[in-house]
């Protein structure tokens, strides 16, 4: 295509602004953060040629009676000429911190040209007056319209060096023409910069800056605790303490506050996020390991890469160095608290055991130094997992709620030490420390192992239940389940029925089948086919003295009907749901038993 | 129990596992939520429950789950479709889960998978969606299953058409395109395609963790192995605490042994050998296993025996930790071949004992 051929899109600048707006911002407000940061990038270019020079951005409200009020940022920065002016602000995507530079220098926190357009979220017309530090320059305005058209003209050389922006509150914008929004906004954004910023009204100056939280020293009490005030106002949240952050790599500097309460595994916690001393986001995530949960934090970091929208930090390396470091220093935090202030480390566990054991599953030092200070609840009771160890040398575990709940009454009543797992990481955790001591025995706890402790029947027992068993056995052998007779604590429990994982899956996948058509049933029929079909045991307690009646019963039909009945009853107890012909299994219990009962009211009556 | 206080019950787990990362603890409470639901014998609370198990077992690499407790949602829904009109969209969505997991499973049959399909395809249509993901999962299955032909022809099939509400995400349908690139062995194509995904700029669920571990292969082969390395990097810390990762893994130590990183390879097979274990997604066992048979190799050639930290579940578990490399290896040879050949028994061809492995292998 020859050249003559080439035409530009004619972009309708309304419509970009809104994108821009709705996408690329989080809202109107950013605008102030974007004309800060021109007027520092403008003082810093200054500075490159006349180092001495100080530098101030002030900021005017100007509230009319009648007419709509009016922003004035200033800068006494390096300014702009007319044909910068023409370069700069009217093409978009262009920025004066861009060109000639092959580099952007370290100073200069802008990197893309769209800063001065986001001023259209507040105002119809932008109008910039600035007069470049060249020599001899002269002052030059120039009005930029929302609908993309605009005009220069030259002032002469009346002026101050450096430039002045002026907006005015178009319809909607009003909020941010207020005096207190526009303060806050400052301060939101700006008040941690080393510039000096001034805002002013109605002839009053007040300055905007303060001290950033991260230069403070914490080691002082009396700073720890005002830091700690300053955290729970910022986040409005209470916290029980507050650890320093630092990290070479993002130069960083931050504060990290532990919550005061607990919070779920892998949530994510919003951070305060400052660039160079402006904020960026104040809901950054991923700027902390994942296991960081509980705590949010306020940093500052200097040697990051922001991302295009200026909001977050850009996916790299260095940032993956600085999440290290930074977790670094909460994890020697917790490691130096728990050699030194056991107490407190106990309980700063009872409220972020999770983070601990998250912590403590990806990095191997901390699981064995933590290790022995983690809550479990096992069958003897909650404990540590040193009480737990210094009595037991295999720790047993299961992996749910429900088979603990299974085997707890049994397991407590025989003395068997096992510990509940079922929640999240305590599994993978107790795994691993059986890896990295092999002095420790870690196993999962088998249920038909408890049958294993079970007090021997004597001879004489023995002879006197074989045949029920044989026969209760026979009875359940259509549910796949396998009868036991034997003696266990406690004695009230008549039976206690033992699955495992594989005998779960099947009978989800026969419930399933009962209610789905042909295809699907011999689907799961195929999916089932490589697991290999395990029987589920029902004991029955002999020191129990129903089942020692049952046992002895002569009528056949009545065990049979015994027999079902405490099956059902055992999966019921064990939350199992009931397949259908368990469940005619019981209605048809519930009816031979009335009609028992009938028969026996019957007897008695004649 | 109560119905009420199974109610309760079901509702706190629920809500407690809705908190949690995907994983295995995830999965046992919704399980447990499961059998709370029957016990109230509601079946909008079961069918619920399902719901939320058939989620969780996907994304914590246990799609065996998903097929019991969506086979009863969707008899459910067949019985009383007004009923369940509200979870409708989700149901559909979800059989796109079970189509595209039956490349996990060797045991079911090619018949009834082109049955579940007819059915997908017609419920597609009837809710008024295309025929589009039906099109694709179609050329995945072709692609798992060698046949090239076919999944080109079902790929083109689908390209063709618009994407609409049932169509999966950007991130997804970029990862997907690349897939058939490399399928076609097309690796420039295949790097391009994913570029948005590398840069940050498209991203889901389980995008980029997939994409990282697939383009290492293409990367190396092309010589860009500082972008691998990072990505290698960037993709464990996403992958490392779920199971549903266990084939990227694979993928990881591939790409480890060639760039001659055997250390960092021993660690991967230790640590997650236990997934590779408890698996019953056979394709993801299949590649860990290939992967762990190269490593395998590779350290036969320097000694007989090594020390390792292998999982108690390893039927050749050692309790001193020592182990004989060559009856290992004859271990995962073994399953190796064994899971290839069900798979090719089931496709009809020889793809899984030959193409595959040398395709995996570089």
């Amino acid at each position: 295509m020859s050249q003559k051929n080439q035409h530009r899109f004619q972009v309708d600048l309304r419509g970009l602004i809104e994108l821009l707006s709705r996408h690329l911002y989080s809202g109107p407000s950013v605008f102030v953060r974007e004309m800060l940061q021109n007027g520092i990038d403008a003082i810093n270019a200054r500075r490159r040629t006349d180092p001495l020079h100080e530098g101030t951005l002030q900021v005017e409200l100007i509230q009319g009676k009648s007419n709509p009020a009016t922003l004035v940022f200033q800068d006494d920065g390096v300014g702009l000429n007319e044909s910068q002016i023409h370069e700069f602000l009217s093409t978009i995507g262009q920025s004066s911190k861009r060109a000639g530079m092959v580099e952007r220098p370290e100073d200069f926190i802008g990197q893309f040209g769209i800063g001065l357009l986001s001023c259209f979220m507040v105002t119809d017309e932008i109008v910039v007056i600035s007069r470049s530090a060249e020599e001899g320059a002269s002052a030059v305005e120039w009005r930029g319209q929302s609908d993309g058209t605009y005009s220069v003209r030259m002032l002469g050389d009346d002026f101050a060096v450096g430039t002045q922006v002026f907006l005015r509150a178009k319809e909607g914008a009003e909020e941010f023409y207020e005096p207190e929004r526009i303060v806050e906004l400052l301060k939101e954004f700006g008040e941690y910069l080393e510039l000096n910023i001034n805002f002013v009204m109605g002839g009053r100056t007040s300055q905007i800056n303060a001290l950033p939280p991260w230069s403070q020293n914490i080691e002082q009490a009396a700073e720890k605790e005002s830091l700690l005030e300053y955290g729970s106002s910022i986040f409005e949240r209470r916290f029980l303490d507050v650890i320093p952050l630092n990290s070479v790599a993002g130069n960083v500097d931050g504060l990290a506050y532990v919550l005061s309460d607990s919070v779920h595994a892998g949530s994510k916690q919003n951070h305060r996020v400052y660039l160079k001393n402006m904020l960026l986001s104040a809901e950054a995530h991923d700027l902390l390991p994942d296991w960081a949960f509980f705590v949010q934090s306020i940093v500052n970091a200097s040697a990051l890469k922001p991302t295009a929208s200026r909001e977050s930090f850009y996916e790299d390396e260095t940032l993956e160095q600085t999440r290290e470091e930074l977790g670094n220093c909460l994890r020697n935090y917790l490691v130096e608290m728990s050699k030194t202030d056991v107490r407190r480390f106990q309980q700063f566990l009872a409220v972020h055991q999770l983070a601990v054991k998250a912590l403590a599953l990806e990095d191997d030092e901390c699981l064995l130094l933590f290790a022995d200070w983690l809550p479990f609840e096992t069958t003897l009771g909650r404990m540590t997992l040193g009480e737990f160890r210094e009595e037991h040398s295999t720790i047993r575990y299961v992996v749910s709620d429900d088979q603990f709940r299974q085997i707890s009454q049994v397991a407590a009543a025989e003395s068997i030490p096992v510990v509940n797992a079922g929640y999240v990481y305590d599994a993978e955790l107790l795994e691993r420390i059986g890896q990295l001591q092999p002095e420790t025995e870690v196993e999962p706890f088998d249920a038909s192992e408890l049958a294993d402790r079970f007090e021997e029947l004597t001879l004489e027992e023995r002879e006197e239940t074989v045949e029920f068993e044989r026969f209760a056995d026979a009875v359940l052998q259509q549910f796949k389940c396998v009868v036991d007779v034997g003696k266990f604590h406690p004695a009230e429990m008549p039976s206690l029925y033992v699955t495992n994982a594989n005998a779960n899956f099947l009978r989800s996948i026969e419930q399933s089948q009962e209610v789905t058509d042909d295809l699907w049933s011999d689907v799961l029929g195929q999916m089932a086919e490589d697991v290999t079909a395990t029987y589920s045991r029902l004991h029955l307690n002999y020191l129990n003295p129903l089942i020692k009646k049952i046992s002895r019963l002569d009528d056949r039909e009545a065990v049979r009907r015994c027999v079902e009945t405490l099956y059902v009853q055992a999966l019921l107890l064990g939350h199992i749901p009931l397949k259908q012909n368990e469940l005619k299994l019981l209605s048809g219990g519930l009816i031979g038993l009335i009609d028992w009962a009938l028969n026996c009211a019957e007897g008695e009556g004649r | 129990m109560s119905d009420g206080d199974a109610f309760e019950r079901m509702n706190e787990l629920v809500y407690e596992a809705s908190n949690l990362p995907h994983g295995e603890t995830q999965v046992r409470m919704l399980e447990e939520a499961v059998r709370f639901s029957d016990i109230t014998q509601d079946i909008e609370y079961m069918f619920d429950a399902r719901m939320q198990l058939i989620n969780a077992a996907t994304f914590a690499g246990h799609s065996e789950k998903m097929y019991p407790a969506f086979a009863w949602c969707l008899a459910q829904y067949e019985k009383d479709p007004e009923r369940f009109y509200y979870s409708e969209d989700h149901l559909l969505w979800y059989f796109k889960w079970v189509l595209g997991n039956v490349t996990e499973v060797p045991q079911l049959s090619m018949d009834k998978i082109d049955a579940m399909f007819d059915q997908m395809s017609t419920m597609y249509r009837d809710c008024g969606y295309n025929q589009r993901p039906v099109l694709y999962l179609k050329a995945c299955l072709a692609q798992a299953s060698g046949f090239h032909d076919e999944e080109q022809k079902y790929f083109q099939k689908f390209s063709k058409l618009k994407r609409d509400d049932m169509a999966d995400c950007s991130a997804c349908e970029i990862d997907g395109m690349a897939n058939h690139y490399l399928f076609h062995n097309e690796f420039e194509d295949a790097v391009k395609t994913v570029q948005p995904i590398l840069d940050g700029r498209e991203t889901c669920e389980t995008v980029p963790a997939r994409t990282y571990n697939r383009i290492l292969q293409p990367l190396a082969v092309l010589g860009r192995y500082d972008e691998a390395d990072e990505y290698l990097r960037k993709a464990y810390r996403l992958i490392r605490n779920n199971p549903q990762y266990l084939r990227a893994i694979g993928y990881q130590i591939f790409y480890l042994l060639h760039r001659n990183k055997t250390q960092m390879a021993v660690q991967r097979f230790e640590k997650h050998l236990g997934w590779a274990l408890n698996s019953f997604e056979m394709d993801s066992v299949f590649t860990f296993y290939l992967a762990v048979r190269q490593l395998l190799q590779k350290l036969r050639k320097r000694k007989t025996h090594r020390e390792l930290t292998l999982p108690k579940a390893f039927p050749l578990f050692s309790a001193d930790g020592n182990y004989d490399l060559e009856q290992i290896d004859n271990w995962f040879d073994e399953k190796t071949r064994t899971i290839a050949g069900k798979f090719d028994q089931r496709n009809g061809n020889d793809y899984y004992t030959s193409d595959l492995m040398n395709s995996l292998c570089y």
